[in-house]
């Protein structure tokens, strides 16, 4: 599951950024500090991680490192369901 | 930085929007039930309507298709204009506009009042205003970029949310109640684009001849993009996961590649893009 999880968020970030499709994503990488995603981007991105988790993310989430990872983004927003 | 142009704009956008002060508050009729035959939204603007989804829905998944869709479009708006009145108010006696004092307070005023009908009628009528995900995270700017860019994504964001006013405003199958706050709001909004495209080309005269081409094609690259970010937020899937559509996201996918919803985004952004081409040395292509 979490696998799976981060690979679609993975081939998403890839095919918003076609230059990051020679780099490493790992789930610890930061997609904020590494130009990944800027404020446009992430937008789309937010809209993504609701949509596929069912839950909302707060405004006051936006500065949360957990939310620059994908592994981060897993964990808070896709884990409880995989228990 | 020359702004004698905007000063002069502010002076006679003020008088006007005291002489044309409507109180928001009690300008509408607000019916304790909404018109059952008659749809909140223009059909050409709904976008499920171009989908072959359509076709598929009952009268009354329609009728609350263009609802929701409404609320979506007021609650993008509120959204806009929060950030349009921090932006104002951390400008107001200070800096490159406080000539302007007057107007940014009138025109704090009036985004303020939008905001309160638009979320009046999300709150009474889909009991629901739609959170806003637009993010701003920090980075560089050239000197002055960042000025430029906040006035020249307000207007970008009122030239499109005012098109879709007029579209809504003059549809006489729309709902009256979203048309008339329709209409109130592309009036005042008008104002709000005047003073803008003023202040824009302003700013741009000042600053983009510093940025060189290649500072100038990357403020023009960020607000294309701006432009496109903003046409993706007009389609919720949101909107559609409240309707209890499957996939949103993968419908929302499909609507935005549909021509007719291209040509909606084309026509929305015609006279924004053919006023932002018209600045020497900005290319929007």
């Amino acid at each position: 599951m979490r696998e799976q999880v981060i690979e679609r968020l993975r081939t998403w970030l890839v095919r918003q950024n076609p230059e990051a499709a020679g780099k490493d994503i790992f789930p610890d990488t930061d997609i904020i500090e590494t130009g990944l995603l800027d404020s446009l981007q992430l937008v789309e991105f937010i809209l993504l991680v609701e949509m596929e988790s069912g839950k909302r993310i707060l405004s006051e989430h936006i500065d949360a490192s957990w939310l620059r990872t994908l592994g981060g983004i897993y964990e808070h927003f896709f884990a409880a369901e995989a228990a | 930085m020359r702004m004698e142009p905007v000063e002069r704009a502010a002076a006679v956008l003020s008088r006007t929007s005291a002489a044309r002060f409507r109180d928001p508050y009690h300008c509408f009729d607000w019916p304790s039930r909404p018109e059952p035959d008659r749809l909140a939204m223009s059909r050409p603007l709904i976008s499920l309507a171009a989908h072959p989804i359509w076709e598929t829905l009952t009268d009354e998944q329609r009728w609350r298709a263009a609802l929701l869709e409404t609320a979506a479009f007021f609650s993008l708006n509120v959204a806009g204009e929060r950030e349009l009145m921090i932006g104002l108010a951390a400008r107001l006696h200070h800096g490159t506009l406080a000539p302007a004092s007057e107007y940014l307070l009138h025109f704090i005023q009036e985004e303020c009042a939008h905001s309160a009908v638009f979320t009046r009628f999300c709150r009474i009528y889909a009991g629901r205003l739609y959170p806003d995900r637009q993010v701003r995270l920090p980075r560089k700017y050239l000197a002055g970029e960042e000025e430029f860019l906040f006035f020249a994504q307000v207007l970008v964001f009122e030239q499109l949310a005012g098109w879709h006013n007029a579209q809504n405003a003059h549809d006489a199958e729309v709902w009256a109640l979203p048309r008339a706050i329709h209409e109130y709001h592309a009036e005042e909004e008008a104002r709000h684009v005047a003073f803008g495209r003023t202040v824009v080309e302003a700013l741009w005269n000042a600053h983009s001849p510093g940025w060189g081409e290649e500072g100038r094609a990357q403020v023009a690259g960020y607000l294309r993009r701006y432009l496109e970010a903003l046409h993706r937020l007009y389609v919720s899937p949101f909107v559609y996961r409240d309707l209890g559509l499957a996939d949103p996201m993968g419908l929302r996918a499909q609507v935005l590649a549909l021509p007719a919803r291209q040509q909606v985004q084309r026509d929305a952004s015609a006279r924004v893009l053919a006023f932002l081409g018209r600045l020497p040395g900005l290319v929007l292509a």
